[in-house]
């Protein structure tokens, strides 16, 4: 039996639910929206059931611990092929051991899960700072981002934190999911990329300062392409202001 | 002279600064913008790979001294330029807020005296802070022989403080910059280092009150322009660590911006020696090792061919090889191809089983080189050899895999520094403790439905 979810989170730990409670043999989940259906397996399709989901997310969190809850959601959100029965595993194994798990560092099961985490965790941390805010019209400021993996949610709470005082939109291009900030609240939501407002007069003259800035602070003796390419990677300056061609 | 054009010859005379760091903040948004990291961002990586998380700009470079080895000296023919109060604070508000940077870095020439120079930046900060509503990260230079008070201001406004000791010996100093004796320097850091240790005891007992230099005091010395020796600028970390509290000492190799008969004619920087510094440095302050183990007087500067950890490894191979389930932390961390992440990981993994070779490859151990040290369960590695040839042979081969990201040398950033001391693991990730909490939320957002679409026109911010 193969289950067919629709991609969310909370649907997949609805499936994670009818595993557990409908015994059936599952060999695999996927999401509907990558699947090719086969004449000689079968399918179950999972509607989310948002009360299923939360009850197994409490029972990762009480059964197992709050921190391998965190490193299966970012697992999740890795969106890496194969990684749902790889948490679906790791899930299996929690229960029995319980808290345990969060030591076995060098179990293969666990590392299933938590290399997916780890690249989710760092890719995180090297968002906060590549990402690059431009001034739009009406006083917006706008990001565009186009993440390996689907970061938009861990990375919104630190800019909300620290740009308080700032309209601000921070745009997945790739899955076309925004985070939006209006100095009270902050959401996030799927977008659209048309109509988006103009730069605002002032940006260019930034955009200039910053990247004349940026071009003077190499020392010329010490120039190291492949070294600044292993933290700064290649793919990620399409949307670096001091990196992109005009 | 405009904007730009200034913003160029102010950043020019401040790169060679090495400090870049911006953690150990702990300043919180309120109601303003801008709020520190604990572990600190990088923002960019410049072209010679060095990671930028700060504005860093001198106010000037019209510098009254004429030291020998710097850019900015009198004598030397460079532009020179100078900035308003206003314009370095335009160009942080506006950096800051498209998320360029991760604060001010703010150093200076000496501008007709130091106090002068001092009171001059101590505006700029002041009005960072209680005009602008600016709470990001900011580091500035105390100028040496600037007024007591002055320097005391400041620190109630900034995050970091450090005054550059410049050069290992009170000899360099005397040819190379003769208006900046030992002294001098000393003088304003043990003032720092003093007020901050007065100020956490106030804290403690009124519990209120700013925070004096809240992620404490750093300093920077030249490396290769004087015939010190490692052994000498180690120990001299070593004391700075121990007695002043350092949070950091930066090492900058001499890099040749003014020829001068005094200076040594380098052709190129001595990048592998700022290298082994930075990892002994790493040594001392996460390993639990001391200078005098490192080095000594027959033993001064650091080996070439292989770094300081592998190199104490080898003098010291009658206390290996070790059981991994069983040794202790401190010696487990002595272990090259073992670094901090790598132990704490063994040590939590030990808890629940005991391991294996295997096991310590997935955790991270980099067994061609900690092969050589470890028994796991009383069996050996596979490459395990005594004979000290073989050891020193294959550490060295396991330095030079041309694949490897800590083969690269010449970074000063933070991220690059664990690698370098020869272990696996990644300084990025062994900071991540701490990535936003409140995201279990948010991810039920996701289940909004597909058609929902949301259009720009449909907000109103």
């Amino acid at each position: 039996m193969i289950y067919i979810y629709d991609g969310t989170w909370d649907c997949f730990l609805t499936a994670v639910h009818h595993y557990y409670y409908d015994k059936q043999d599952v060999s695999n989940i996927e999401s509907s929206l990558c699947y090719i259906p086969n004449l000689i397996d079968e399918y179950r399709f999972i509607t989310s059931d948002i009360i299923k989901a939360k009850s197994v997310e409490e029972a990762i969190l009480h059964k197992i611990s709050a921190e391998s809850l965190e490193n299966l959601q970012k697992c999740f959100f890795s969106e890496i092929e194969g990684r749902e029965m790889w948490i679906l595993k790791y899930i299996r194994l929690g229960f029995k051991i319980g808290s345990r798990i969060d030591s076995m560092l060098g179990d293969k099961t666990v590392l299933d899960v938590l290399i997916p985490a780890r690249k989710v965790g760092m890719e995180c941390h090297r968002m906060l700072g590549l990402l690059r805010f431009e001034l739009l019209d009406g006083g917006i400021y706008y990001a565009k981002i186009q993440p390996d993996h689907n970061i938009i949610s861990f990375i919104s709470p630190h800019f909300k934190n620290r740009f308080a005082d700032q309209n601000w939109i921070i745009h997945d291009t790739t899955r076309k999911i925004a985070s939006l900030y209006n100095t009270k609240k902050m959401l996030l939501s799927y977008m659209d990329l048309s109509n988006i407002p103009e730069l605002h007069a002032d940006e260019l003259r930034f955009q200039a300062l910053w990247k004349n800035y940026y071009k003077h602070i190499a020392i010329k003796n010490r120039i190291n392409p492949k070294l600044q390419k292993n933290f700064m990677p290649k793919r990620y300056w399409k949307n670096l202001t001091e990196k992109k061609s005009d | 002279m405009d904007l730009n054009e200034k913003l160029g010859i102010l950043a020019d005379a401040a790169k060679y600064d090495v400090s870049c760091s911006s953690s150990g903040g702990t300043r919180k948004n309120k109601n303003g913008v801008g709020d520190s990291h604990a572990c600190g961002i990088c923002h960019t990586w410049a072209d010679d790979g060095r990671c930028v998380s700060l504005l860093k700009i001198l106010l000037s470079n019209e510098c009254i001294y004429d030291c020998v080895y710097c850019i900015n000296r009198s004598s030397n023919d460079v532009p020179r330029a100078s900035f308003t109060a206003e314009e370095v604070i335009e160009l942080t508000m506006n950096f800051y807020r498209r998320n360029y940077i991760e604060g001010l870095f703010l150093s200076s020439a000496v501008l007709k005296n130091p106090s002068h120079t001092m009171e001059l930046m101590l505006e700029i900060v002041k009005k960072l802070r209680n005009e602008h509503g600016f709470f990001g990260y900011i580091h500035i230079k105390a100028i040496p022989g600037a007024d007591e008070r002055l320097i005391n201001e400041a620190g109630m406004y900034v995050d970091r403080m450090s005054v550059n000791i410049e050069l290992p010996s009170d000899k360099g100093l005397e040819v190379l910059a003769p208006q900046k004796p030992k002294r001098a320097l000393l003088k304003p850091m043990h003032q720092i280092s003093n007020k901050i240790i007065e100020n956490k005891e106030n804290k403690r007992l009124f519990k209120k009150g700013d925070s004096f230099v809240p992620a404490g005091q750093s300093t920077q010395l030249i490396v290769g322009a004087t015939p010190d020796k490692d052994l000498s600028i180690l120990k001299l970390s070593e004391a700075l660590y121990g007695n002043f509290n350092l949070k950091r000492v930066y090492y900058s190799a001499f890099v040749p911006t003014v020829t001068d008969p005094r200076l040594p004619a380098l052709i190129k920087p001595p990048l592998l020696r700022e290298h082994r510094l930075y990892q002994a440095d790493w040594l001392l302050r996460f390993y639990g090792f001391e200078a005098d183990e490192l080095l000594s007087k027959s033993n001064p500067n650091f080996n070439p061919e292989l770094d300081p950890k592998a190199d104490w490894a080898m003098r010291n191979l009658h206390m290996f090889p070790i059981e991994v389930n069983s040794a202790e932390y401190e010696l487990l961390l002595r272990v090259p191809g073992i670094g901090v992440k790598s132990a704490q990981r063994i040590i939590t993994a030990r808890r629940v089983g005991r391991l294996t070779f295997d096991n310590l490859k997935k955790i991270g151990v980099v067994l061609k080189r900690a092969g050589h040290f470890l028994t796991c369960q009383g069996k050996t590695y596979d490459s395990y050899s005594s004979n000290e040839a073989i050891v020193k042979e294959s550490l060295i081969s396991a330095n030079l895999q041309p694949k490897s990201k800590k083969s690269v040398l010449g970074q000063m950033s933070l991220f690059s520094l664990v690698n370098d001391s020869g272990t696996d693991e990644n300084i990025s990730e062994f900071l991540l403790t701490d990535s936003p909490s409140n995201n279990r939320q948010w991810l039920s957002y996701y289940n909004q439905p597909q058609d929902g679409r949301l259009l720009l026109s449909d907000i109103h911010l």
